[in-house]
């Protein structure tokens, strides 16, 4: 039997505001463990919370960005349960009146552009960490984290395969970090799902029962999760077993997820209303401003790089998607780049070194200016596309630029046909088994020793003026 | 309404108490009794408007601006117990 | 002449002011007094002979220098132990809480830090504020300075106690469902409870969030205007906290009421209530009727409701405000807990007493699924009927005249078999935190036992100046 599977995500990304939800501390990562806790966020006895603004203008621009409506009137609750890294024993967050519902984003998918559902995004605290020592009988706990302000972006169970989920995850991200509330930093856990599966026989209108996965806490895991979990769905009915709803954990490093509770063992989380905090009434002006703030969107760039650069979806598709990305390949267009030739280096070299040192497109060190200095050195044949490979790690790795780079090391392009002339001269008297091939008009041996004069010069002589003077000298010894 | 001893036992569990027989049972009798008194309100026939909050204020805000926390030392010295600047729990299964 | 140790605030204050005393000689009085009553009242927890010298010595330094020093300054004050003093130390009275000093503290002791009186202990209560007659503290049985046989109410017990007992000038209690008026009225001082959101409640160790709420425990009613002065005020760290400029309390004590319309509710004089005390309610209006104001009889009729309202609302919020207390961050942890869940589940059971289970039990209850619509929405419904209730009433009369408790203090053991007998002694009292108004306690007579009767004055939200106003002119010419 053919299967569907049904997927939908709750996405929590912390917000980068410059102090935590309901106290002053200062809202960053790393450091010191306990060193950015006061009595509100480690829940001292008698500590009360207060509701940063910038909070809720986040969460607001995200809901607009996402086309959700905005709450008028909207309240935050307690949600009860125990664990060490939540200090108050209950989380502050919103449960039946959230602050934005019922919008949408659109993913690309292989049968065109798909709209899918968000159900909510509400505001709420995050808890601390806890810290296992390898062999230890005690864990520690950190409350660093505890009270960070997060949205959790519900969406509706629209999604139809991992590959959708993974385009869906990846606006999300793209959307947040474009209108600036999230840096959305995976390695630092900003940004995190939990993703919920079931199956169903292609052609039935009701969902299956769904698992919910929790601990995922990469795109590449979601979308493992939700392969693991459709195949392990299948191969239930497939025997002739039902599927159980429950709660289930995702371990990345064994590629499978456990039980962590069954729907018998379902939390009761006996929400109510947060009697500390007041409620927030959202006016039109208050969202017409956040509006008006907003700065372009990645679906709105795509369309903009499509008809303005005239590049293949495809890239405007990756650069949009990327504020670090879009923002070079702009910056270097406007030095006088040639679109695609920016793009090509964004999405190639560039993008390659990023995946290798698992860097942020947002923490790449040079600017537009330097990138578009690099490719117009190449189309004035200063330096070749293999020297400009060289020249951009040490881009990554210094704050000098291009030229200087290309200066200091003498890379340098050699277009001087009398010295090239000398290489090839050199390469010629040593390579006559090839140079004999030639003449029997083996026109292939061209290649080799334009390989050799390549290497002789070490990568620096212009290829074009290799080519050209190669051939006079053959033909001289016809 | 009735509140059985499975219920007494329920809540103990999502209270975090442990509760010995001989509590659980005084527990099911006071809390039948005190049931039994609040049930009045079930009585009560009312449209009104839940009150949520005790006082009128809305969009109470705080700016966004750091302040500074308490240090490590005033954080961590009433823990039952510490270890590099870190609460300490026993271990949690992960 | 009268012992230092019973004097008003503002009448020591003079004194300091004059230099008939020096803050110091007044800080060692009440030390001395303290030792010597200590033994048989109880009253506190904690005391802090040795921080209360200090300040002392720092209030004789700037009147020396000839500074204006505020109208608490040098005073001895005592705080309930629920309300957070940083680097003292602050349980609750609960095991729970044995050994732990705060880092930070509360808005309310800080200002009063501000106005220089002289902390000179913790009072004790009953643990977490839940009871009403201070047997609940892990830690001592307060007794009742007119009557030792017999409670001293509660939860304020100790502050309360330690005002009646001169062992204190005069206190910081808190108000959950009446734990400052109604050991105010047991023990025959004035105490009072301002509108929700007067003073600030950061620092104040939550009982029930929705309905807590600081108040002064006094000698007479002129010095608990004075002290509200000193607490009250917007406080940016108390989301609840009102946006309002501070009354002029001690203007509003004119000794004048004439014209003043004061409401007697029917319900609050029913059998229920002890004819001792209903016949002092009658005998205050008839004052306040001598006095120029109109006594306008009228009817409150959600009184039926407010127990049940105020018992649901209030263990429904301590559940969740007392889950805290899992030995990780502070306080008591268990001994011997392998494992996170033996952790959580030895330390509270062994931590926290009786009632507070119980009230951890069925506030855990009414929030839980299945049965929250029916309880807890119920109640927060109740709870806007009622609010309306009493804003019919506010219509037409400036303030409201009940008993404080419908009996007067009762002796040890009296009602702690049955929890519900116990919740009935606060029926004056809950609906007024339910609706979040202010309502003051002041002696009015006692009962054939010689014991204090209080009575109450309610006021409209935020109408604290007012129920200060009646209060003094009943204080001063209402016999």
């Amino acid at each position: 039997m053919k299967y569907e599977t049904v997927i939908g995500l709750e996405v929590h990304a912390e917000l980068s505001t410059k102090t935590k939800i309901y106290c002053s501390c200062e809202n960053s990562f790393g450091g010191d463990t306990n060193t950015r806790c006061c009595p509100v966020c480690i829940g001292l006895p008698g500590a009360l919370p207060v509701l940063n603004k910038t909070v809720v203008d986040y969460g607001i621009k995200a809901g607009l960005s996402m086309h959700c409506d905005i709450a008028s009137y909207c309240k935050q609750d307690r949600k009860n349960y125990f664990y060490p890294d939540l200090p108050k024993a209950y989380q502050i967050s919103q449960f039946d009146l959230p602050l934005c519902e019922h919008g949408f984003v659109e993913i690309d998918t292989d049968e065109g552009m798909k709209k899918i559902g968000i159900t909510r995004i509400h505001i709420e605290e995050d808890a601390g960490k806890l810290l296992h020592a390898e062999g230890a009988n005690f864990s520690l706990v950190d409350y660093n984290r505890g009270g960070v302000p997060l949205i959790e972006i519900v969406s509706e169970p629209d999604l139809r395969s991992p590959e959708e989920a993974l385009a869906f995850l990846e606006a999300i991200k793209s959307t947040l970090q474009a209108i600036g509330v999230s840096d959305c930093k995976m390695q630092e856990g900003s940004l995190r799902c939990d993703v919920n599966v079931s199956v169903r026989p292609e052609g039935q209108k009701e969902f299956g029962v769904r698992s919910e996965c929790k601990n995922v806490n990469s795109f590449h895991a979601a979308a493992r999760a939700i392969r693991y979990e459709r195949d392990r769905q299948i191969a239930i009915l497939e025997a002739g077993g039902t599927v159980e709803q429950e709660t289930r954990r995702w371990d990345d490093t064994k590629g499978e997820s456990f039980v962590m509770r069954t729907k018998e063992e379902a939390h009761d989380y006996r929400y109510f209303p947060e009697p500390d905090l007041m409620p927030i009434f959202v006016d039109e002006a208050w969202k017409e401003n956040l509006r008006n703030s907003l700065p372009e969107l990645p679906s709105e760039k795509k369309k903009r790089y499509v008809e303005n650069y005239d590049l293949p979806k495809y890239d405007a598709g990756l650069l949009s998607a990327s504020l670090g990305l879009s923002k070079l390949f702009e910056e270097a267009v406007g030095e006088g780049a040639k679109p695609k030739t920016v793009s090509n280096w964004l999405l190639g070299e560039i993008s390659k070194i990023l995946n290798e040192t698992l860097m942020e497109a947002e923490d790449i060190p040079f600017g537009g200016k330097a990138l578009a200095e690099l490719i117009s050195m190449i189309e004035s044949g200063t330096i070749s596309g293999t020297i400009a490979k060289q020249v951009l790690p040490e881009m990554f790795n210094s704050d000098k630029n291009p030229k200087q780079i290309v200066e200091e090391k003498g890379l340098a392009q050699i277009s001087d046909e009398g010295a090239i002339m000398e290489i090839i001269h050199g390469v010629l008297s040593q390579n006559e088994a090839a140079v004999n091939d030639f003449k029997a008009g083996k026109d292939k041996a061209i290649g080799f020793l334009t390989g050799q004069v390549m290497r002789a010069s070490k990568g620096k002589a212009n290829p074009g003026v290799i080519q050209a003077k190669l051939r006079e000298a053959l033909e001289a010894l016809k | 309404m009735a509140i059985t001893m499975k219920e007494i036992e329920h809540l103990a569990k999502l209270s975090r108490l442990a509760l010995s027989n001989e509590e659980k049972e005084r527990l099911t009798g006071e809390m039948q009794s005190i049931l039994a008194f609040a049930d009045k309100l079930s009585s009560l026939e009312t449209e009104a408007d839940p009150t949520m909050f005790a006082a009128d204020g809305k969009n109470v805000f705080r700016k966004d601006e750091v302040k500074p926390s308490l240090s490590p030392s005033e954080i961590l010295q009433n823990a039952p117990q510490a270890d590099m600047e870190c609460f300490v729990v026993p271990k949690t299964v992960e | 002449m009268k012992a230092l140790v019973s004097m008003t605030a503002h009448e020591l204050h003079d004194k300091l002011v004059n230099r008939e005393v020096s803050a110091l000689e007044l800080t060692r009085a009440q030390l001395a007094h303290i030792e010597e009553t200590e033994a048989e009242i109880e009253s506190y927890i904690t005391v802090t002979s040795a921080s209360a010298l200090k300040k002392a010595e720092e209030v004789d330094k700037k009147i020396a220098a000839g500074e204006e020093i505020s109208p608490l300054a040098g005073i001895p004050v005592a705080i309930k132990d629920n309300i957070s003093t940083k680097g003292v130390l602050t349980t609750c009275a609960s095991k729970m809480l044995y050994n732990y000093v705060p880092p930070y503290s509360a808005d309310a002791y800080e200002r009063l830090l501000g106005q220089d009186a002289v902390m000179v202990g913790k009072a004790n209560m009953d643990e977490f504020a839940m009871g009403s007659s201070t047997e609940n503290s892990y830690f001592k049985k307060t007794k009742n300075p007119r009557n030792t046989a017999c409670v001293p109410g509660g939860s304020s017990g100790g502050s309360a106690a330690a005002v009646a007992a001169d062992e204190a000038v005069f206190a910081l209690g808190s108000d959950t469902g009446g734990s400052i008026r109604q050991p105010a009225s047991f023990c025959g001082v004035v105490g009072m409870k301002p509108t929700y959101g007067l003073v600030s409640r950061y620092g104040l160790i939550a009982f029930a969030s929705s309905l807590d709420q600081i108040g002064p425990i006094t000698k007479d009613v002129r010095d608990c205007a004075t002290v509200l002065s000193a607490i009250c005020g917007k406080d940016e760290k108390d989301s609840t906290s009102l946006h309002v400029s501070t009354p002029d309390f001690l203007g509003a004590l004119t000794g004048e009421c004439k014209g003043m319309r004061v409401g007697l509710p029917k319900e609050y004089l029913s059998d229920a209530v002890d004819p001792a005390v209903r016949e002092a309610v009658l005998s205050a209006a008839k004052a306040y009727e001598s006095m120029g104001a109109e006594i306008v009889e009228c009817s409150l009729p959600m009184l039926d409701y407010a127990l049940e309202t105020y018992y649901l609302i209030s263990s429904a919020e301590a559940s969740s405000n007392l889950a805290r207390y899992d030995g990780v961050r502070y306080g008591f942890r268990a001994e011997g807990c392998e494992d996170l869940d033996s952790l959580f589940l030895k330390t509270r059971s062994e931590g926290f007493g009786k009632e507070v289970k119980r009230r951890i039990m069925l506030g855990t209850f009414v929030l839980s699924s299945g049965y929250y619509d029916a309880y807890y929405k119920k109640a927060q419904k109740t709870r806007t009927l009622i609010c309306q209730d009493f804003a019919r009433v506010f219509e037409t009369v400036d303030c409201i005249l009940t008993p404080t408790s419908p009996c007067t203090a009762w002796k040890f053991g009296a009602k702690s078999a049955d929890p519900v007998q116990m919740y009935l002694a606060d029926i004056c009292t809950v609906s007024i935190n339910i609706a979040g108004l202010p309502a003051l306690s002041m002696p009015y007579g006692t009962d054939g036992e010689g014991l204090p009767i209080g009575v109450q004055l309610i006021g409209p939200r935020l109408g604290d100046a007012k129920i200060l106003k009646a209060a003094y002119a009943l204080e001063k010419g209402g016999r």
